[in-house]
């Protein structure tokens, strides 16, 4: 028999609101410094879907929830051949819900949100590319394999992080109501989402984060937040610009899962015409020190669960569930005008070093995200966005490269 | 590799313009080098048909209303030509829309076939024949349907148990009606129970484990 598990509690969301103007895909890409083959990635895949077979599921409806089940489908490698981050999940089709494709040097890992979270998925990834390169250079790489960069047990690997953590906490505080300041403009069109990457060093950035005393994300955070603001009128600034941030939160609550396990928090700038980069900088790195915290994060994972807990809800037949669960994510997507996601530095053994030029992570978004991932001093800086205009993208990597910054572009563009 | 002066970048795929600000760049093309690869629009050909399918049903919609109009304005017989147009589209509309899951589609088929001949049984004279002969004909039909079907696409027991388990369900509908008191012709609805019956209690027996296992996933809360 196959088996079968709960989707998490942030997962739930996923397949509800998947759909045409957000596929909920998110790609990570690594890009080697010679050309892919197809056959050994083929290997590769076969060996590290056995190491994780976890990520062998198809996601199938039940009466009240969604659930995963165990499939024996196995999983091929193809040459790219969709549209980034296109949806990867089909209603009643029974298939795997991630996809390995290559192009010229990189390895694309494909992945419907509902399977897991980044962190999952880049260990998915880390093990794919080891695997391909232990193949394609056996003599150099012999017994490099990393042996023992994910040690858990397939048990640990399934944890439900949120129902490990979860405590019913009575009388707690509401989250407040905002109405972030929303993009608009003219948009790519459906599962069409412009990408827009610069690949900088990561010394350099670091070297200006530390000048000003504060950590690269919060550094970053600001710069977004008023690369965002350049472009509001004055009848705008009413409202905060918010960003999204997700929190990986195995660092904060201990657990080996490979499913979904994130949190967020929001960090919002109101801005009043002329302010300055400093001040901007300086409530943000204020808000990451209060809101980072182990008490604060679990406010807002205990605020999620019991809504999941709530006996009422949980006898509702999907199909109306489903509405709901659409309405309220339209609801809250209002609190937040962009997305910046942190997947942080890549670790690999050293040995791998000389094959790999970078990692990379973009996600399909019904707004703009900016994902960033580094690997020893390559930061890369993606944005993701579902408007054709490119205004937010030039003023951040335009921010950088006035402080002295050197930076790469590569695009995806629509006509 | 191209170069922007304005937003001071290096620009490595390959543009006429700069792609942040849409300014004059420098540099040559070579060395410039593409991450992703030019991918053409998809056509899908179903869209196509369906639009064709709705167009020809209002078409024949109208078109009958028309004729009744203008040739026989004193018989109103256009409605029954609607609204056998309307069933005809909702059954397709349902079939193409559960495509990619037969079992499913089935189980969709056999609930609006239900409810259409309902309707019309209703509203020509309420003869109760959609009870007596449609209800324990579909219910039969649907449920070696499936089992066809899961032998022809060699389905796993996950992937067919809960339809076979509906379908079986829904096959004892007949036999309800007919001790409430609507079926007027006993031995389709008879067969069509004793049939279903005999289908579960042999699913139970046979497949104990797998049957409970799949109850225990579909209604896991």
């Amino acid at each position: 028999m196959a088996k079968w598990r709960r989707l998490e509690n942030a997962a739930k969301i996923f397949p509800a609101t998947s759909g045409k103007r957000d596929s909920r895909v998110f790609r990570f890409s690594c890009e080697l410094k010679e050309t892919v083959k197809g056959e050994v990635l083929q290997e590769a895949l076969d060996r590290a879907i056995k190491e994780m077979p976890l990520f062998q599921s198809v996601l199938r409806r039940g009466i009240f929830w969604f659930y995963l089940e165990n499939s024996d489908i196995r999983p091929i490698v193809v040459e790219e051949n969709r549209l980034p981050c296109s949806s990867i999940y089909i209603r009643d089709k029974r298939t795997l819900l991630f996809e390995v494709s290559y192009f010229k040097k990189r390895i694309n890992f494909e992945v419907f949100h509902a399977l897991t979270d980044g962190t999952g998925a880049m260990l998915f990834l880390k093990c794919l590319v080891s695997h391909y390169l232990t193949l394609c250079y056996p003599n150099v790489l012999k017994d490099k394999r990393l042996v023992s960069y994910y040690d858990a047990t397939e048990e640990e690997k399934e944890d439900d992080g949120f129902q490990k953590y979860y405590q019913m906490i009575k009388g707690k505080k509401k989250l407040e109501k905002i109405h972030a300041y929303q993009l608009t403009g003219v948009k790519n069109g459906e599962e069409k989402f412009q990408i827009i990457e610069g690949v900088l060093s990561v010394k350099s950035l670091l070297e200006k984060a530390r000048e000003q005393n504060v950590t690269m994300t919060v550094y970053l955070t600001a710069v977004f937040l008023c690369a965002i603001h350049k472009e509001m009128s004055k009848r705008q600034e009413r409202k905060p610009v918010v960003l999204m941030i997700p929190v990986n939160l195995r660092k904060y609550f201990p657990s080996e899962s490979c499913r979904n396990f994130f949190g967020w928090i929001d960090v919002g700038y109101r801005f009043h015409g002329e302010d300055s980069f400093e001040d901007v900088l300086k409530e943000v790195k204020e808000f990451f020190k209060k809101e980072l915290t182990k008490e604060g994060l679990s406010m807002r994972m205990n605020d999620l669960i019991s809504l999941e807990e709530n006996p009422f809800l949980r006898v509702t037949p999907l199909g109306i569930k489903n509405i709901f669960m659409a309405a309220a994510n339209r609801i809250s997507e209002r609190r937040e005008t962009a997305v910046f996601s942190n997947m942080g530095a890549v670790n690999l053994p050293e040995e791998f070093a000389p094959y790999i030029r970078l990692f990379d992570v973009f996600i399909s978004t019904p707004k703009i995200e900016l994902c960033m991932c580094s690997y020893h001093d390559n930061l890369v800086l993606s944005f993701s966005s579902c408007l054709k205009s490119t205004n937010i993208e030039r003023n951040f990597f335009r921010h950088l490269t006035g402080l002295g910054i050197e930076v790469e572009i590569s695009t995806k563009l629509y006509e | 590799m191209k170069y922007c002066e304005k937003c001071k970048v290096k620009i490595r795929t390959n543009h006429e313009k700069c792609p942040l600000c849409q300014g004059v760049i420098q540099g040559e093309k070579e060395g410039t080098e593409e991450i992703f690869p030019e991918i053409k629009e998809k056509n899908y050909p179903g869209v196509l048909f369906f639009q064709c399918f709705t167009f020809v049903c209002i078409a024949v919609g109208v078109v009958s209303a028309m004729i009744n109009y203008i040739f026989t304005p004193s018989l109103q017989w256009c409605f029954y030509a609607i609204a056998g147009v309307i069933c005809i589209w909702v059954c397709t509309a349902v079939g193409l829309l559960k495509r990619r899951n037969l079992l499913k589609n089935a189980i969709w088929q056999e609930i609006v076939i239900a409810f259409i001949s309902f309707g019309w049984d209703a509203f020509t004279g309420w003869h109760k024949w959609s009870f007596d002969y449609v209800l324990p004909c579909i219910g039969i039909v649907t449920v070696l349907f499936m089992i066809v079907i899961s032998m022809i696409q060699k389905l796993k027991p996950q992937e067919y148990m809960i339809y076979f388990m509906i379908a079986g369900g829904l096959g004892l509908l007949p036999i309800v009606f007919l001790w409430i008191g609507i079926v007027k012709v006993e031995y389709p609805s008879i067969l069509c129970s004793g049939f279903c019956f005999l289908f579960l209690i042999g699913l139970l027996l046979f497949r104990y484990h797998i049957v409970m296992t799949e109850l225990h996933k579909k209604f896991h809360i």
